[in-house]
């Protein structure tokens, strides 16, 4: 550790205690890795006032992180000086299951949401595999869950957040409530900030009414674009399933999770049988994180996932690629966490009308005015620049 | 207006697309919220982006303010001047550029009208989402700029979510291109940010829209309560629907006043005259769904005392008890010449205490109250009617709307669920935001308009800033 770092160190320590200030990575606590910067874990919203306080005062760098399970996905680690673990800004601030709206602290786990919904007869979406995953974390990584098919993206479910900008400032936008258009909606902006704006301190999600019935189905294909045309003709059918998917490994396999109203399941049952006669129930598949997403449109589902599993062929890594039309996206899953810039460094030019969402080095060809208007704005929200970039 | 300046734009946009003359300039001079009003000094109408990018450079120069402009059907003084300046207005941009049925989304001119976007693209069995009850008039920009709602939004959601890219003209002139349809945004998410800005960061000139599939079925049901307690009984309705999880698309509430102003107009809909409240729902889905949903409601608005329960039987039927819903606001005319169109938004747990706080409000003032609202959203729309020709009833109007904002505020709700702050809810904001809040807003507003020339003194107020603001809303002000 260098002399900068130690002195970070000690004045983390100082700050939150010794016990509350790690160099070991969270998400593999036992390995041999040790964290070139650390992470201070502030025991309430004052300690991550005066974290921020430091790193005014001493010119340092900071970068909020959650449980660590989209490390992938956090913005690039090497200019921040110093990490802020959300692990005990958590818990739940208001939850009204007959208004559907809950408000929680980042830290908590979407696991404790998705159940305090289900017991007041509420869905949280998006539901996560990795459900140690925090509030906080999801939304500044703007995760896509399994249910994204129905249900949209998580910056349609975020109704408000509140996130501190400075050891001073916090800043609010949107609300509790399900409608509501009054000032302007900087928790766009932290959705997928990948933590750039702000510590994100809580957040209100909207809760969608429970499923009655859930029923997970599959059928083996010859290939991923033969599995993509049965995927297709689902979704241009009356079914409104959760997700759709072909997923290859050493098979093919279309995938539909359907739910809702048990008649309305039956039903859906009938139409998938209709399509493909080989559909038989399945148990739920959990898949860990991707090291690579990239998203296109519907009518370019075939040529997303022709250019992925090329990807995937040329990473030399043993992957799980899994195409989703309807939401016009395909992701690689690894069989162990890689590290990102193995991913970064190994991609090949990426053909028009396809976005490579991760990983973030990755040029994006906006145009300079964007760029510009984007620079403006992300000081906009990070006034003293405190956070890493 | 410099006549310089003038010849100048003429030469840009022609002559017929400068607006100058004082009487043509009236239309211009206030929004649907008539009470307050302001003369433009120049409008500006051109006909695409390059046209509105080439006036905006122009308008830099001069350093003169700009207020964009839709329909003009916003209630909250959002796309009038409030002290000179500029109105650019959209309502030329009408083109449909493209329709992608298979990506399921159309590019669009920001003076498209809302109604026209579905009609362009029915042929595909696809209809665009955000209804609000002016849409056979105002625009898709305008839209964008108010985060518009409308009755679906309780399933579908507000414009925000159904906006994929834009283009924008920002107050120098520059054209930022964010069109590209996107499943995600790449970095930043500007047009996110963009929507519900009111007209203060930029000026929409396209608009990349996502379009939904037409659903196989759709029911429209109308469960009517009587009695004194009717309008509490349909409230109650409501928030039961929400809690025991049903999902229909729309869920409306309207009362005794305005049912009798809506069958008394031409709008008449077959609501029954003697009813204290109606709930006006809508079911959309496959057959099996939308079966058991309206027989579930029927069960539920039965239970909870409903005198009456209705399916529409055919589509005549269900177009006109529509009509009448959005026809509402209209058929209010016939009760007073002037309508001030409340929006606030309150948990939809509260909805019968804050439906009766702003019946007892209106009594309190001695005024008439219409109320028609989003229920489903806890989006309320208590309609005060009135005569702005008399100072003192307008006075009275103006307190009592404020009123209603403080109480709802304080029930844990909102100043605005679908028109925006604009000029009028100015003064409140700071009831819902803290000046830390509105400061970091204020930094974003910066980031897009550095000189505060686009639609200044709405939105939020920027304390730090000159804003050329006559002031937040006040009887005295209102005329």
């Amino acid at each position: 550790m260098s002399k900068t770092a130690d002195h970070v160190l000690q004045r983390l320590e100082a700050l939150v205690g010794a016990d509350q200030v790690r160099t070991l990575p969270p998400w593999a606590p036992s390995s041999q890795e040790t964290l070139e910067i650390p992470i201070a874990y502030p025991r309430d919203e004052g300690q991550a006032r005066e974290l921020l306080r430091l790193a005014e005062s001493d010119g340092l760098h900071v970068l909020p992180t959650g449980a660590g399970t989209k490390i992938a996905l956090e913005a690039p680690r090497e200019s921040a000086h110093f990490l802020i673990g959300t692990e005990h800004l958590c818990g739940i601030i208001e939850f009204e299951p007959a208004d559907g709206t809950l408000t929680a602290w980042a830290g908590t786990p979407m696991r404790e949401l998705s159940q305090l919904a289900a017991e007041g007869g509420r869905r949280v979406t998006p539901q996560l595999a990795h459900t140690s995953a925090t509030l906080g974390g999801a939304i500044a990584t703007a995760q896509t869950g399994d249910d994204r098919l129905r249900y949209g993206p998580l910056r349609d479910q975020l109704l408000g957040l509140r996130a501190l900008l400075s050891a001073e400032i916090s800043s609010q936008s949107g609300g509790r409530l399900v409608k509501n258009v009054a000032g302007y909606d900087l928790h766009r902006a932290h959705c997928g900030g990948r933590g750039r704006f702000g510590l994100i301190l809580e957040a209100t999600l909207r809760l969608h009414p429970a499923l009655g019935a859930e029923l997970h189905i599959e059928s083996e294909v010859a290939d991923l674009q033969a599995g993509i045309a049965l995927a297709k003709r689902i979704l241009a059918s009356t079914a409104r399933p959760l997700n759709v998917r072909v997923v290859e490994t050493a098979q093919t396999i279309l995938r539909v999770h359907l739910g809702g109203r048990e008649d309305v399941v039956e039903d859906e049952l009938r139409t998938m049988s209709a399509i493909c006669s080989s559909f038989a129930p399945a148990a739920p598949l959990q898949f860990g994180a991707p090291v690579f997403r990239a998203c296109s449109l519907r009518s370019q589902a075939e040529n997303l996932a022709a250019w992925s599993s090329m990807i995937r062929d040329g990473l030399e890594l043993e992957t799980t690629l899994v195409v989703e039309p309807g939401i016009a996206s395909a992701s690689l899953i690894p069989s162990a966490p890689i590290a990102r810039r193995l991913v970064s460094s190994q991609l090949p030019n990426i053909p028009q009308g396809i976005d490579v969402v991760l990983p973030t080095e990755v040029p994006t060809g906006l145009s300079t005015g964007v760029l510009a208007l984007q620079g403006a704005v992300r000081k906009a929200l990070d006034p003293k620049g405190l956070f890493a970039n | 207006m410099d006549k310089a300046l003038v010849v100048e734009l003429e030469k840009l946009i022609g002559r017929d697309a400068v607006v100058s003359d004082t009487t043509r300039l009236l239309s211009y001079e206030s929004d649907a919220l008539a009470m307050y009003s302001a003369p433009a000094e120049l409008v500006l109408l051109p006909k695409d982006t390059a046209e509105a990018a080439a006036c905006m450079r122009l308008l830099a120069h001069y350093d003169i303010p700009i207020v964009p402009r839709g329909a003009g059907t916003g209630l909250t003084g959002g796309a009038r001047p409030i002290a000179g300046g500029v109105v650019v207005a959209t309502s030329r941009m009408r083109q449909v550029f493209e329709v992608h049925p298979e990506d399921g989304y159309a590019r669009v001119g920001a003076g498209l009208v809302n109604i026209d976007l579905t009609h362009a693209c029915k042929s595909h069995d696809l209809f665009y989402a955000p209804d609000p009850s002016s849409q056979r008039a105002c625009t898709i920009g305008g839209n964008v700029a108010n985060n518009s709602g409308g009755p679906h939004g309780f399933k579908y959601g507000s414009t925000t979510q159904h906006i994929m890219g834009l283009v924008v003209v920002t107050p120098q002139g520059d054209i930022i291109d964010l069109s590209k349809p996107k499943v995600d945004p790449d970095g930043v998410d500007l047009v996110g940010l963009f929507v519900g800005s009111e007209g203060t960061f930029g000026l929409a000139t396209e608009v990349t829209v996502k379009l939904e599939p037409c659903p196989e079925l759709v029911e429209t049901l109308l469960a009517v309560f009587t009695g004194e307690d009717g309008l509490d009984r349909a409230c109650d309705a409501v928030s039961e629907i929400i809690a025991v999880g049903l999902e229909p698309s729309a869920i409306e509430i309207l009362d005794s006043l305005t049912i009798a102003a809506v069958e008394e107009s031409s709008f008449a809909a077959g609501y029954p005259r003697g009813a204290s409240a109606v709930l006006l729902i809508e079911v959309e889905g496959t057959e099996t769904e939308v079966r058991g949903t309206c027989d579930d409601i029927e069960a539920l608005t039965r239970r909870l005392g409903a005198a009456e329960f209705r399916r529409a039987q055919d589509e005549v039927e269900r177009h006109k008890l529509w009509e009448g819903r959005k026809g509402a606001f209209g058929a209010m005319g016939r009760v007073a010449p002037d309508l001030y169109v409340a929006d606030a938004v309150v948990p939809r747990t509260k909805l019968r205490e804050m439906v009766r706080a702003t019946v007892a409000i209106a009594e309190r003032y001695g005024l008439k109250l219409a109320t028609v609202f989003h229920a489903g959203d806890g989006n309320l729309h208590p309609n005060i009617c009135y005569d702005r020709r008399d100072p003192e009833e307008t006075g009275r109007v103006v307190k009592a709307g404020v009123e209603i904002l403080e109480a709802c505020v304080k029930a844990g709700g909102s100043l605005t669920g679908e028109h925006g702050i604009g000029l009028e809810k100015l003064g409140e904001i700071g009831l819902l935001f803290s000046e830390h809040d509105l400061q970091a807003m204020g930094r974003v507003r910066l980031a897009w308009d550095p000189k505060l020339r686009m639609n200044p003194g709405k939105t939020i107020p920027l304390r730090a800033c000159v804003e050329l603001s006559d002031g937040p809303r006040s009887a005295e002000s209102a005329v």
